[in-house]
């Protein structure tokens, strides 16, 4: 087929050859032998056009050069005889014809291969490139939504029928899970669209709309066989496509890095779960009281609300009180369990509006027992009005309880009547500022040390409270800290974007 | 079911609210009176009760242990006997409870049974402290009644003296000696002599250097 084709191609290079030297000897032929009075030679001007047929610059070059010499020669047959007059003139503005053609043409020639050169290299790296490229023409998805503000989904589902893939590369296909890139060309991605597609798609449109020419998007597909591709899109219009007739549009599968990502959270969300249990594990004792107090005080009032009744005139008014401590103390024993399930509970991060004034309140209650049994003085700071925080409280609390268990330990080893936790809540312009002071011997060794993995300098911890409470803060936006106070004891302090800072900034 | 008391007040000395909230119930309930406080300067500030008296004391307390208070009380002399309660007591908390002198010893949560049972004990053993007090309060009163020379010879009588041997030893007439003897059985209340000695013991006052058989 090939061969024919070359056969064919030369063939027709031949007749056209033949033909342009017809043509060069009939002009000839016509300035010598006609009488006409006319610049007949500056009909060579076809015969060097011609010429850039054949794509060749040697060629063009011979062509005009011959032409020329073909021009002197008729003047010399024809006006040998006569002096220098409009003749000559005539030859003057044809030869200058000429060498222009010729000149314009090889200059042409030459901008045409630089064209082709850089096409073909365009099309290489397209083809060769390791990642997903195609081609779209989108426009008629222009014509569509020229003027509008932005597009409904009609208007997107539309346009995402009518995009058309011009091109695309052999990585392209495999993005979709085709064999050859050929399935993909000549029709859209409509197969392949899941909601989430649609509604990147709506987004994409709406930058290109606003005149953005590269958008960035990150999306979901459904390949061909079914499985869910994640790919981080990058739409580009070129700068010359003024009507989205070609959009080039690059595609990065993410699918193996949003999965591990993914592990990644559950890994740690299984880590921190496992440090809050650990927490917990050191507060059983405080927890057994806790729950064992309302239970001691419920089961009293029940065997007293019973002898009331026993008695010779049974008091209704006493078996009532009884009842409702009974009752008082039953929710308050109900209270501690919950407050324990909670934070014993494993879930996803949540996105919770947190009332920080409560939760720190409430995490000094739970650890009240604690600190009651190591003689430790709480002393809290906090201005009334907090901004509320986002995030997940559990996950806030677990932290504030690291904080404080911390700090309570770092005490062991002062006075009873010296041992003083310092919680104070500072309101700054966008964010929330908690610092735990305790009145111990402060850090010994480089403060940024204790958030690193596996430090520890308990004999039974296992030194990943800090570096989660670290991981917990980070994940909300906010930093962790710890340092020495200059009247003595550490200070750890932790900074929260509050909620509307937060969206800002996001 | 319910046992009836024979007057008596339990002081109660817990931060828990509940705690001390039930047990004031329980105890009204079994016809006992009761002061009820959060912390044992609370306890000391209201002082005793009038009359047989314990007190129920939590062992874990914000700021002091039990155990150190019901110390404290007893190096202040306060003999009111303690029942002590514990969320979670181990062994040598008990011991160290039970050798001070606690009447009992009760883990949380107690049954109202033995809760009574320990306040009976208690307030028996407080009524016995009382009314030993009384007596001895009574028998110093007499006793400062009688002059040098009675006690002299109170102190010899009862050491087993003969009249006559006490007068020899005091250089007096065995008259006189008869009648300082009279006059002290009827100061001190005696109904007869070996009253007088048992008396004596409870006061101390047996002259120990005199013997009947070795003057």
């Amino acid at each position: 087929m090939a061969h024919e084709a070359e056969k064919k191609r030369r063939l027709a290079a031949q007749v056209q050859g033949v033909a342009t030297v017809a043509l060069a000897l009939g002009i000839f032929a016509l300035d010598v032998l006609s009488p006409l009075q006319g610049a007949v030679a500056v009909l060579y001007t076809i015969v060097v056009l011609l010429t850039t047929r054949a794509n060749a610059r040697g060629l063009t070059l011979t062509a005009g050069f011959v032409c020329a010499l073909l021009a002197i020669a008729g003047y010399f047959i024809s006006h040998d005889h006569e002096a220098l007059g409009s003749a000559a003139v005539r030859l003057s503005v044809a030869l200058v014809a000429i060498g222009v053609t010729t000149l314009l043409s090889v200059r042409h020639m030459a901008a045409a291969e630089h064209r082709r050169i850089a096409d073909r290299r365009y099309r290489a790296i397209f083809n060769a490139a390791g990642f997903p490229i195609w081609e779209g023409d989108w426009s008629e998805a222009f014509r569509l939504l020229r003027g509008k503000q932005a597009p409904d989904a009609e208007a997107i589902d539309i346009a995402a029928r009518t995009a058309t893939i011009c091109d695309a590369n052999h990585a392209a296909a495999a993005l979709f899970g085709l064999e050859r890139r050929e399935e993909l060309v000549g029709g859209t991605l409509v197969r392949f669209h899941t909601p989430a597609a649609e509604a990147t798609l709506g987004r994409i449109l709406q930058a290109m709309i606003a005149g953005e020419t590269t958008i960035e998007e990150e999306t979901r597909f459904i390949d061909a066989r079914g499985e869910p591709v994640d790919v981080l899109l990058r739409v580009t219009i070129p700068p010359q496509q003024k009507e989205w007739r070609q959009v080039l549009i690059m595609g990065l599968d993410v699918t193996e890095r949003n999965q591990t990502n993914v592990r990644l959270a559950q890994a740690q969300a299984q880590l921190t779960h496992v440090s809050r249990i650990t927490t917990l594990g050191q507060l059983a004792a405080s927890i057994a009281h806790e729950v064992n107090q309302p239970l001691s005080a419920l089961i009293t009032y029940a065997k007293s609300g019973k002898r009331w009744l026993a008695r010779e005139a049974p008091d209704a008014a006493e078996v009532s009180d009884c009842l409702d401590h009974v009752v008082s103390n039953g929710t308050r024993a109900a209270d501690v369990i919950a407050r324990i399930r909670a934070l014993a509970r494993r879930a996803d991060p949540r996105q919770d509006a947190i009332d920080l004034a409560s939760l720190v309140d409430e995490t000094i209650e739970l650890l009240r027992r604690d600190l009651n049994t190591h003689d430790v003085t709480v002393e809290v700071t906090m201005p009334e009005g907090l901004p509320p925080l986002v995030g997940d409280r559990v996950q806030m609390q677990q932290v504030l309880m690291n904080l404080m268990l911390n700090a309570e330990q770092a005490m062991a080893q002062v006075a009873p009547g010296a041992r003083v936790m310092c919680v104070e809540v500072v309101a700054e312009p966008d964010s929330v500022a908690v610092h735990v002071r305790d009145s111990g011997g402060g850090i010994a060794v480089e403060p940024e040390s204790l958030f690193s993995p596996f430090f520890t300098t308990k004999s039974e911890g296992m030194g990943m409270g800090l570096s989660i409470c670290r991981s917990i803060i980070e994940s909300h936006g906010g930093t962790l800290g710890a340092e020495n106070h200059p009247d003595g004891g550490a200070v750890f302090s932790f900074r929260l974007p509050v909620a509307g800072a937060m969206e800002s900034a996001a | 079911m319910s046992e009836m008391f024979d007057g008596g007040c339990v002081c109660v000395v817990d931060d828990d609210d509940g705690i001390r909230g039930s047990l004031g119930s329980l105890f009204r309930s079994a016809g006992l009176a009761v002061a009820l406080h959060d912390s044992p300067d609370a306890f000391l500030k209201a002082g005793l009760p009038k009359g047989p008296a314990c007190l129920v004391l939590d062992v874990r307390l914000p700021g002091i242990n039990g155990l150190d208070f019901q110390e404290t009380l007893a190096a202040q002399g306060m003999g009111i006997p303690v029942i002590l309660i514990t969320g979670h007591g181990d062994i040598p908390m008990t011991v160290r409870g039970m050798k001070m002198g606690a009447v009992d010893f009760l883990p949380k949560p107690f049954s109202d049974e033995q809760m009574l049972a320990a306040v009976a004990t208690a307030l028996e053993r407080d009524r016995a402290r009382q009314a030993g007090a009384e007596s001895d309060a009574r028998l110093n009163e007499c006793y400062a009644r009688l002059t040098p020379r009675e006690r002299e010879v109170l102190g010899l009588v009862v050491a087993g003296l003969m009249n006559k041997q006490v007068a020899a030893k005091m250089e007096l007439s065995e008259i006189t000696v008869k009648i300082h003897r009279g006059n002290v059985m009827r100061k001190m209340e005696a109904q007869s002599l070996a009253d007088l000695v048992r008396m004596a013991e409870q006061l101390g006052v047996r002259d120990e250097s005199a013997h009947r058989f070795n003057i």
